[in-house]
């Protein structure tokens, strides 16, 4: 069910006229952003350590630029399909405009509760929000702040809960233009597997972001 | 001295590259995964390994691991991640790695790491 919230961050609803054409990133920028990303999801994970006293183990980033949408089945992955799962969302804006997915097992709330070694915890989507938040905020909070750039964040609001991926995707396959896709797993301790993020930066911000990575490179090979 | 830098992406074996003592960068092997860098551990001739943790099919700690004890008793091996948990440099540690370097690495963290473990 889509909640209702600010236009200007429902990127992932973007239809062919929504949306400007952008250029792909060349692959040297990818790798670098593939290193701002690893930077950035570091302080997620430790984040989420701290919160739950764990240890977090994280994938290396998945970074794909989605020209006409079938490389979103990269960045979802197989692990997600045919199943049940809940899928939360959050948009930021500032001087990079873009949307991220947070994707999470049904049992999300259940595995954070003995994680936290909570009896009867929270229950509906307070968990998997507050998740996203903390996962999304540090994650691509890390990514702008490495590239000098302010961003802020719309609240997060949960796109679908125990339906299967399948059935979304095709809204999440329209797109038009090249979007930047960049997608982490979290996982704790190799039992459990917390969370998948996606973000997806505007196609507008393609040669945008394609500056800034250049920027960066620029001023640390100086 | 022959030095390994194992890490998946390019730009992070550049940083660490620019980090290291201009007298260290003479003989610098590179492996883009784990496994390519096991391969040039095996075959010998490594003095010093910088290893990211975060790689895709083998992570830096599987290759800890898969060095063991006894050839990390002669190979001395820092880990540069931009794994910022607390725990990560002490299980980094445990496994055998001779020091902690966060990325982005800087050659002040980088001079320091090498003066510790007595390689400057």
């Amino acid at each position: 069910m889509e909640s209702a919230r600010d236009p200007r961050a429902d990127l992932l609803k973007m239809g062919p006229t929504g949306a400007l054409p952008g250029t792909p990133l060349p692959p040297d920028a990818q790798d670098a952003l593939g290193e701002i990303v690893n930077i950035g999801m570091g302080r997620a994970a430790a984040a989420l350590a701290k919160s739950l006293s764990v240890f977090v183990r994280m994938s290396p980033p998945t970074i794909r630029v989605a020209d006409g949408g079938s490389q979103w089945d990269v960045v979802l992955g197989n692990r997600w399909k045919n199943r049940d799962i809940i899928v939360a969302r959050q948009g930021f804006f500032g001087d990079l405009k873009g949307e991220a997915l947070a994707l999470f097992d049904p049992d999300v709330t259940a595995t954070m509760n003995d994680l936290l070694g909570i009896q009867s915890g929270a229950v509906g989507p307070e968990v998997p929000l507050e998740l996203a938040n903390l996962l999304i905020g540090t994650c691509v909070g890390g990514v702008a702040a490495q590239l000098a750039q302010n961003i802020g964040f719309y609240p997060p609001a949960i796109v679908f809960q125990n339906r299967e991926l399948e059935a979304e995707l095709p809204r999440l396959r329209q797109r038009s233009g090249a979007i930047i896709l960049v997608a982490v797993d979290f996982n704790v301790d190799a039992r459990h597997f917390l969370g998948r993020v996606v973000f997806a930066f505007a196609p507008e911000e393609t040669s945008r972001l394609e500056r800034l990575i250049a920027m960066f490179l620029e001023e640390a090979f100086a | 001295m022959r030095i390994l830098i194992v890490d998946d992406s390019t730009t992070a074996r550049r940083f660490l590259k620019k980090a290291l003592p201009p007298q260290l960068l003479t003989d610098v092997v590179e492996a883009d995964g784990a496994r390519r860098g096991l391969e040039i551990c095996g075959e010998g001739g490594i003095d010093l390994m910088f290893l990211d943790l975060t790689m895709p099919e083998m992570d830096g700690y599987e290759v800890l691991a898969a060095l063991g004890g006894v050839r990390l008793a002669t190979l001395p091996v820092i880990v540069v991640s931009g794994d910022v948990q607390t725990q990560a440099p002490d299980k980094a540690k445990a496994l055998g790695a001779r020091a902690f370097i966060k990325k982005p690495a800087s050659k002040e963290q980088v001079e320091v790491v090498l003066r510790e473990i007595g390689v400057l």
